[in-house]
């Protein structure tokens, strides 16, 4: 469940305020990394490491920058997953279809855009509707995002692990009528096993990682996997910001936050990478700023509306 | 439980006694300026995750884009703006990514101090000989690296254990920036006797830390740039120091940095701002103590 991760991310981000508190009462943290050798450092960190940049000389057609706009369709799966079945809980999740889905459809017609939607299966499953509507328009990929939205760290167990990935990718294939090409890891959090059972399933690419805000090729223990990474950021992630308890949940607030990644990623010419939920930007304060935000990208010259997909290949051809 | 409402006076005083703050030092500031600016960047990148043993591969992404992207964009804006900063960098990053030791000496004008071997929670290592086992790691490394012995100690997450202040006394450190008994330069006491060391002090509010990331407080780099403004804007009338603190992997998103950029052009509007390392401020700031 998101909020378990994000406690777990609370954690490792927050190392500067946690001793505040913990000054306080003077406590022992185990400090394993302590006592690590620089041999042993940089063999913790080389199952997933950042390789080449693969932003090509020039987007298609001249553009300036890529941008993907995409949506985590969770709407209550991760909440299933935990064994949270609250109704009232699982009804907030319901939004993400009743009302979520039908603005977003709306909108991205209006101006003609692609999205990339990354759902768990069985999200598909409870809204037999949401797989219509974005079938319905073939300009918009669909991607897989666990079955039930798993958290493969707290799994921990590679068979298991893969059973789900391949119940989810099954799922899509058969709803979709062709094999998805784009991951996207629950909360973004892979487990040690996660890299393998991609690149086994024969991914185009991953969207799950940070290291850079472009498209770069993922390095494994040394060796280049030949998997594109298209990463994310929390910065450009609704979720921290809206939830119950979330940082900012000024719509006006986060949109400009969002807006000035988008003119830096102009400047640059990179690539801007989105992520909403349904249940959470398709409230009504919000989905009006994403309209705001779409036209005002819109109203530069240059800038290249694209799925995942679409990003992934072009970069893997210009690489060539 | 509250075991301070029963100690005697003597017991309280004892208490607070290890790390005091002495006298200001705040002095006539070079060519007539009328403030110390001091840019700080944390090189914290993986070393705060490893520490504590936590080896996923997703938030290390997050951190390894502190070398990648975030540290030349910094550098690149400072190159700009031809202004000195301080980089307190664990010793693990600089393993880690060990090319960002020579893209920040290129331009001769910034410093390198010490944050951690590996960003180490020194109160809950709680081990005197540990401590200065990993302080002496990072020093050595440093100093290996750039060829001169590292003046400055920033303790990570600014926590100090019981047996820092005489570990620092013993490394010989010019200055240190951890503590928050003021806003401008002071001498440091200890048990009651000055250490010799000056301090340069952080704060909460002047570290980026805090405010941004998922479970920030407030992640919106307007608002915090209004923040920093207004403490700069105090200190200018106090005529002070202002000490920022920022970390690559934070201040380097391209949603920050911009206003990073414009915060430091207002900065240099006004007249009498002086931007110095914080070895720069501390040997300016010790000799004018000790001619007191």
């Amino acid at each position: 469940m998101k909020k378990g991760l994000v406690k777990a991310i609370f954690g490792v981000c927050m190392v500067c305020a946690v001793p505040l508190l913990l000054q306080g009462q003077e406590k022992k943290r185990p400090q394993p990394g302590t006592k690590l050798t620089d041999e042993q450092i940089k063999e913790v960190v080389a199952p997933l490491r950042a390789g080449r940049k693969l932003t090509p000389k020039s987007w298609p057609n001249g553009a300036k920058v890529a941008v993907c706009l995409s949506w985590d369709m969770d709407n209550e799966s991760f909440d299933i997953a935990d064994g949270n079945t609250a109704p009232i809980l699982l009804s907030q999740g319901e939004y993400g279809t009743t009302e979520g889905l039908p603005r977003i459809m709306a909108l991205y017609d209006k101006y003609d855009i692609p999205g990339s939607f990354y759902i768990p299966a069985v999200s598909g499953l409870l809204y037999p509707q949401m797989v219509q509507e974005l079938t319905k328009r073939p300009r918009h990929e669909i991607g897989v995002h666990g079955w039930i939205h798993e958290s493969l760290p707290d799994i921990d167990d590679r068979a298991e692990e893969e059973r789900l990935l391949n119940k989810a990718i099954d799922f899509w294939t058969k709803a979709t009528g062709k094999k998805p090409v784009g991951y996207r890891a629950p909360a973004w959090a892979f487990s040690k096993y996660t890299l393998d059972l991609i690149r086994k399933a024969g991914f185009q690419y991953d969207s799950s990682a940070m290291a850079m805000d472009e498209p770069y090729e993922l390095v494994s223990n040394g060796q280049p996997t030949g998997m594109v990474e298209l990463p994310v950021e929390w910065i450009l992630d609704d979720y921290p910001y809206f939830i119950w308890n979330g940082s900012l949940p000024s719509p006006e607030l986060i949109f400009k936050v969002y807006q000035d990644e988008f003119d830096q990623a102009y400047k640059e010419g990179t690539m801007f990478m989105l992520t909403m939920h349904p249940m959470i930007s398709g409230h009504r304060s919000r989905i009006m700023y994403l309209d705001k935000l779409i036209a005002y990208m819109k109203s530069k010259q240059g800038v290249w509306f694209a799925t995942g997909q679409q990003i992934a290949d072009y970069v893997r051809q210009s690489a060539k | 439980m509250q075991p301070g409402t029963t100690w005697s006076i003597d017991q309280l005083k004892q208490a607070v006694a290890p790390v005091r703050a002495g006298r200001k030092l705040t002095p006539k500031w070079p060519n007539g300026a009328r403030v110390a600016v001091c840019l700080s960047f944390d090189i914290d990148n993986e070393s705060p995750t490893l520490a504590q043993g936590i080896t996923l591969p997703v938030p290390l992404s997050g951190e390894e884009y502190g070398a990648i992207v975030g540290l030349p964009r910094i550098l690149a804006l400072l190159d700009r703006e031809k202004l000195p900063a301080s980089f307190y960098l664990p010793g693990v990053s600089a393993v880690l990514a060990p090319e960002m030791v020579p893209e920040i000496m290129k331009s001769g004008r910034h410093e390198i101090g010490v944050h951690g071997w590996i960003h180490e929670d020194l109160p809950a290592l709680n081990n005197a000989s540990e401590e200065e086992r990993l302080l002496q790691q990072v020093i050595d490394y440093v100093t290996k690296a750039i060829g001169k012995r590292p003046v400055g100690n920033r303790a990570p997450s600014w926590a100090f254990s019981n047996f820092t202040i005489d570990i620092l006394r013993k490394a010989n450190f010019e200055y240190d920036t951890s503590l928050m008994a003021m806003d401008e330069p002071y001498e440091l006491m200890s048990n009651g006797q000055p250490t010799g060391i000056v301090e340069l002090p952080v704060d909460w509010i002047q570290d980026d830390g805090l405010y941004f990331g998922p479970t920030g407080t407030m992640p919106s780099a307007e608002l915090v740039f209004q923040t920093f403004r207004e403490e700069f804007d105090r200190a200018y009338q106090e005529g002070t120091m202002f000490m920022l603190t920022m970390h690559p992997h934070v201040i380097g998103h391209r949603s920050r940095i911009g206003h990073l950029e414009k915060f430091i052009s207002y900065m240099k509007s006004k007249p009498g701002v002086w931007f110095a390392t914080g070895e720069q401020i501390a040997e300016f700031v010790m000799p004018a103590a000790r001619a007191k």
